[in-house]
């Protein structure tokens, strides 16, 4: 049995300010950058919320919202600061595209590492990986070191991995913002096969039309509040209410 | 303590053998010679500094040069390992961001990458050391063997360290290079200790950990066995900075994504 559940979960950023001894010597020598004070930023704030099985979690919000710092934290690399996270079940994120490639190894390599970063054994992804290059249909470019690939066949790798473990937890953020129409299409098809098999999907999007036809649950962030929490319809509605009065 | 450093590293181990492993592939990437360069690196080293000093000191080069070659491997393991490791974690920031790998490997990744290349070095150094003195070979030459893990488990507590302090202290790392270029001049590598003996300062190398390392190390391969006492002094160093070592890695290891 999946499931995510925050218990009064704090995350905090320390920002360090960036101070050399030339700051001291010369007072002012900063004059243009004001951002020289330690500060903290708060990404979550007390956060509850309990994600069970079979829920298709949209995320919404303004940038810095918060959002890709909750799927950070709920995938176990941002750890609390505070409060109680449990996530039961395997999970698979994809969140940044171009890092986390070896660039000086061809695509086949990076499938293999990436398949072992996700926590699969090496008889496991080497079972996987045609089935992975296949639907990534990168062809012959997955001989070719990644340096040279561009951002959307990037994704493609990225995605075709990332989906291809069968996660019971699955988090991806604005996966399909970048590719071209046809991948797109493909990359929605193998989520909705995913979902099919009852598992957990979170998914950080500024599209509010996926966020209504992916996912059965939404909810809208707002520096690191839960502002709204539904029916994906209602909270995008409301979403696009409030930022259409904030431009009048 | 111990327990969640081996658990994460042996949760890890195919990520860590696969990256060590195309650490090695990449070093000599597109090279003509290849891996061939691990062999002649540090065989060219030895030549080169080897001859300077027997012109300098007028030693007989045979001599001198296996001293050299015995010694500046195993101490350019060592100053590699704990220089490399500070950027352990910035080089790795792709993989600590984006996935759930545990940041404790990446330290290792150093050590072992440069460990694989010190062994390299000394199946050279046996190699030419067949030819040159065969009648010095013998079976006390395995005592390198024990003298290695000591160096590697002292060398991997270093990385553990530094890789960590210089998420703190960004200075640290080009500190850290100038005292390892003082030491390289205060610890007899390119000398035999018995020189500086001989002027009353033993003090400078005895009270030097990384002597006792290297001397574990080079003494077997050159035919002859340490001292007890020096075996004695090199393991409860290093036995005493890897337990630093893992101390500090399982302490910061939740916080590391947060400070690159």
């Amino acid at each position: 049995m999946s499931y995510i559940k925050l218990e009064n979960v704090d995350l905090v950023f320390k920002v360090q300010r960036e101070r050399r001894i030339k700051d001291i010597i010369i007072p002012g020598s900063k004059r243009f950058n004001s951002f020289d004070r330690a500060g903290e930023v708060h990404a979550i704030k007390h956060m509850d919320l309990d994600i069970q099985e079979g829920e298709r979690l949209a995320i919404i919000g303004h940038n810095g919202a918060g959002k890709s710092t909750f799927l950070r934290m709920v995938s176990g690399i941002y750890f609390p600061t505070g409060g109680k996270l449990t996530v039961e079940g395997r999970v698979s994120g994809m969140f940044e595209f171009a890092t986390g490639f070896e660039m000086e190894q061809n695509g086949w390599d990076n499938i293999y590492l990436r398949g072992l970063m996700l926590g699969e054994t090496p008889k496991e992804i080497k079972e996987k990986m045609l089935e992975i290059a296949e639907f990534s249909e990168l062809g012959d470019f997955l001989n070719m070191p990644v340096k040279y690939y561009s951002s959307g066949m990037l994704i493609r790798l990225a995605f075709s991995v990332s989906t291809a473990i069968d996660p019971d937890i699955l988090l991806l953020d604005e996966a399909m913002a970048a590719g071209d129409a046809a991948f797109i299409q493909k990359a929605q098809q193998r989520m909705h096969d995913l979902m099919q098999k009852s598992k957990i999907l979170i998914l950080v999007t500024h599209n509010m039309q996926t966020a209504i036809d992916l996912c059965n649950r939404c909810i809208w962030l707002d520096r690191g509040e839960i502002l709204m929490d539904g029916d994906p319809a209602e909270v995008t509605k409301a979403y696009m209410d409030r930022m259409l009065a904030e431009r009048e | 303590m111990f327990k969640i450093y081996f658990k994460g590293i042996i949760d890890n181990r195919y990520i860590l053998l696969s990256l060590v492993q195309r650490d090695l592939q990449m070093k000599y990437r597109r090279s003509k010679l290849g891996v061939a360069w691990s062999v002649l690196m540090p065989l060219g080293l030895a030549v080169i500094v080897g001859g300077v000093y027997s012109i300098l000191f007028s030693t007989p080069p045979q001599q001198l040069v296996p001293l050299i070659f015995a010694s500046l491997n195993p101490w350019l393991f060592m100053s590699g390992t704990a220089d490399g490791a500070t950027m352990a974690y910035p080089n790795a920031e792709g993989y600590i961001k984006q996935s759930t790998v545990s940041a404790m490997i990446f330290p290792l990744r150093t050590a072992m990458t440069n460990f694989v290349t010190l062994l390299y070095s000394v199946i050279t150094f046996f190699g030419i050391y067949l030819f040159m003195e065969p009648n010095r070979f013998g079976p006390v030459m395995f005592l390198c063997i024990p003298g290695l893990l000591i160096m590697f488990l002292f060398s991997l507590g270093l990385a553990n360290m530094t890789s960590v302090v210089n998420l703190h202290v960004r200075d640290f790392a080009p500190l850290q290079s100038l005292i390892f270029q003082g030491l390289f001049y205060a610890t007899p590598i390119i000398y035999d200790a018995q020189v500086i003996a001989a002027r009353g300062y033993a003090i400078v190398y005895e009270i030097n950990p990384f002597f006792y390392m290297l001397e574990v190390v080079r003494r077997p391969m050159l035919g002859s066995v340490p001292e007890l006492r020096y075996y004695l002094v090199a393991i409860v160093l290093a036995l005493a900075v890897f337990t630093a070592g893992v101390y500090v890695q399982v302490r910061t290891r939740k916080k590391i994504a947060y400070m690159l």
